[in-house]
């Protein structure tokens, strides 16, 4: 089970084309400059980087929210890339995405109930309004969001709670794929632990199949079982995360781990080199 | 008096609509010569509203200090009327924001807007201004810094922006510099450069840096002591090795433990539940006690006075004497 490949990225490459003026050379920022990398079911493969490096792109070329250039994404065994609107719908089903913001990413003028619901009415036509409910309950339950909220608009919560609701809005369909753009990078780092719990969590009870982008080194360690570090584009080094993080080949990466501020104080630093 | 700041029980807080709002509950700490200071604590801890308090540019909003002393070389910086402070800021103590990408003005060039605060405050002509910048810009590690004078903002890379309001902000060699998030907004790699830069400077210039930060691994990097905020108050004062080898009250070690570290084995990461307390309704005992793993019934009492073990200070039950005999005889 656990080698079956949920979904596969196989020469993937977006270029954005950038205004220049009437007459000059037809310029492009090379977002995704073909990149392969594959995941395995129920496994998390961690996509680090910094801004600017194709990081993100990539999780949206992955569930079609940006079209690819040339190259091609697998799911499931079947070729996403002449897939029509009717498929993707269907796909996008299967892979779902958390992103970053839990302040702009939830509508201000819905329920929870509503922004919980609206998916649900979307995709399963035939359920009943009961099961629904009840679906959106349970969930909710288990992100640890009361029942008693149900009826509440987003800004009457905190960040971590927003971002708990982000992730059931994504768990609602039941996918098995999902896409975290820097879940927790806007969150307070006790309230980062608490997510990262919950993401773990949820990834053994349902058997989900994490994409996790972050800048942030700690905590894709943490969560990760694979990494891959992009720069400029390209993806510099993959591996597991015992190989990336004991023993980096890429220069880049080097660069990266060294510049992780560790919690050693100063002075203590200073004894030791 | 040796002390750079001296803060003493300062009490900050909003006027609202239904009275004034607490948000900085008396608090007390100072930054010597020399000394990097890191002031920690996550969002609504009151850190940024302590700086803001400092720098004197919370009064005209609907902030307002309601108590207590900023001394400046001794001096009472609240006492001083608007046009002294003036004079003050950016000479004598100056501020880094955490957004570089908006503490610069936009339409205005590097070099115009360095000029302007070194023409005011040194009383330098144009040129010498000129010159002056460029030396700056160097020395905070900007190549071809004669060019980049003439750039626009949108011109440079955060980092970059990053480094010239350093150089602005140390232009007029002040004697403290308040650091409020400087490389929040900035990647890992180019964040290691600018905390590596703000301590040569700190060690060339000997002035005395307050750094506030959310992140425990920037004060590790280059703090000398740490004050840690919750709630509004300071729940721990030691020196970095102190705070590091030995948290004394249970936030600093959630804080600690609830940060990932790289190489460790752990599956879970030990998270602090629950969420900071909304200021319009605060716990009545100690501030923490609802999210404390290890509270007693006085925590949620009484609140602990900032207890003192020589230089290092903790505001919990736990280290006092008395109450810890007395919950011993009841576990008994």
């Amino acid at each position: 089970m656990r080698d079956e490949i949920l979904i596969e990225a196989k020469n993937i490459k977006k270029h954005f084309p950038i205004k220049t003026g009437w007459f000059e050379e037809k310029k492009y920022v090379k977002a995704v400059n073909g990149i392969s990398f594959h995941i395995k079911k129920g496994e998390t493969l961690g996509l680090v980087g910094e801004s600017g490096c194709g990081k993100s792109t990539t999780g949206r070329l992955l569930n079609g929210l940006i079209q690819v250039d040339s190259g091609s994404i697998i799911f499931n065994g079947k070729d996403l890339a002449n897939a029509s609107k009717q498929e993707w719908k269907k796909y996008r089903q299967k892979m779902q995405m958390v992103f970053q913001d839990p302040y702009a990413s939830l509508s201000p003028r819905m329920k929870i109930k509503d922004i919980l619901r609206e998916p649900l009415d979307i995709h399963f036509k035939n359920m009943s309004s009961r099961e629904k409910d009840k679906r959106v309950e349970d969930l909710l339950d288990k992100c640890g969001i009361s029942r008693f909220h149900l009826n509440k608009y987003p800004h009457e919560f905190s960040g971590g709670q927003r971002q708990r609701i982000g992730i059931a809005r994504a768990l609602i369909l039941q996918p098995e794929l999902i896409i975290a753009d820097e879940p927790v990078s806007a969150l307070d780092v006790s309230i980062q632990s608490q997510i990262l719990n919950l993401m773990k969590d949820l990834q053994e009870e349902y058997n989900l199949t994490y994409l996790f982008i972050s800048h942030d080194l700690s905590v894709v360690e943490h969560i990760s079982d694979r990494v891959g570090v992009m720069y400029f584009g390209d993806l510099v080094e993959m591996g597991t995360k015992e190989e990336i993080f004991n023993n980096p080949q890429h220069d880049y990466t080097k660069t990266l781990l060294s510049s992780i501020p560790q919690m050693i104080p100063k002075a203590r630093r200073k004894q030791l080199t | 008096m040796s002390d750079l700041l001296q803060v003493k029980n300062l009490k900050t807080g909003f006027q609202t609509e239904n009275g004034f709002l607490p948000v900085v509950h008396g608090i007390s700490f100072h930054v010597n010569q020399g000394e990097i200071v890191g002031l920690v604590g996550e969002s609504g801890s009151g850190k940024s509203v302590t700086s803001l308090s400092i720098m004197r540019l919370f009064h005209d909003t609907r902030g307002k200090i309601a108590d207590g002393e900023i001394l400046y070389k001794g001096e009472n910086l609240l006492t001083f009327p608007e046009k002294k402070m003036t004079k003050y800021r950016g000479k004598e103590l100056s501020m880094i924001f955490q957004e570089p990408m908006t503490a610069l003005n936009p339409v205005l060039t590097i070099g115009k807007q360095m000029r302007e605060t070194i023409m005011l405050h040194l009383g330098m002509s144009k040129k010498e201004a000129h010159q002056y910048a460029i030396e700056k810009l160097k020395l905070v590690g900007i190549p071809r810094a004669e060019q980049v004078m003439e750039d626009y903002p949108h011109q440079l890379s955060g980092g970059m922006r990053q480094r010239v309001i350093i150089a602005m902000q140390i232009s007029c060699n002040p004697s403290l510099l308040i650091a409020d998030e400087p490389t929040t907004a900035l990647d890992v790699t180019i964040q290691a450069q600018i905390l590596k830069l703000m301590e040569e400077i700190q060690e060339k210039t000997n002035m005395g840096i307050l750094l506030i930060t959310h992140d425990l691994g920037v004060v590790a990097e280059i703090c000398d002591r740490v004050i840690v905020m919750y709630a509004g108050r300071i729940v721990e004062e030691a020196s970095a090795v102190d705070l590091f080898e030995n948290p004394k009250h249970p936030y600093t070690k959630g804080l600690m433990e609830s940060a990932p570290k790289i190489g460790s084995k752990k599956d879970r990461l030990n998270s602090i539940t629950g969420t900071v307390p909304n200021p319009n309704n605060m716990p009545k005992g100690c501030k923490f006690a609802p999210r404390c793993p290890v509270a007693m019934p006085i925590c949620h009492e009484k609140e602990p006075e900032l207890m003192a073990d020589g230089n290092h200070s903790a505001r919990c039950w736990l280290l006092d004497e008395e109450v810890k005999k007395k919950e011993e005889m009841l576990n008994a």
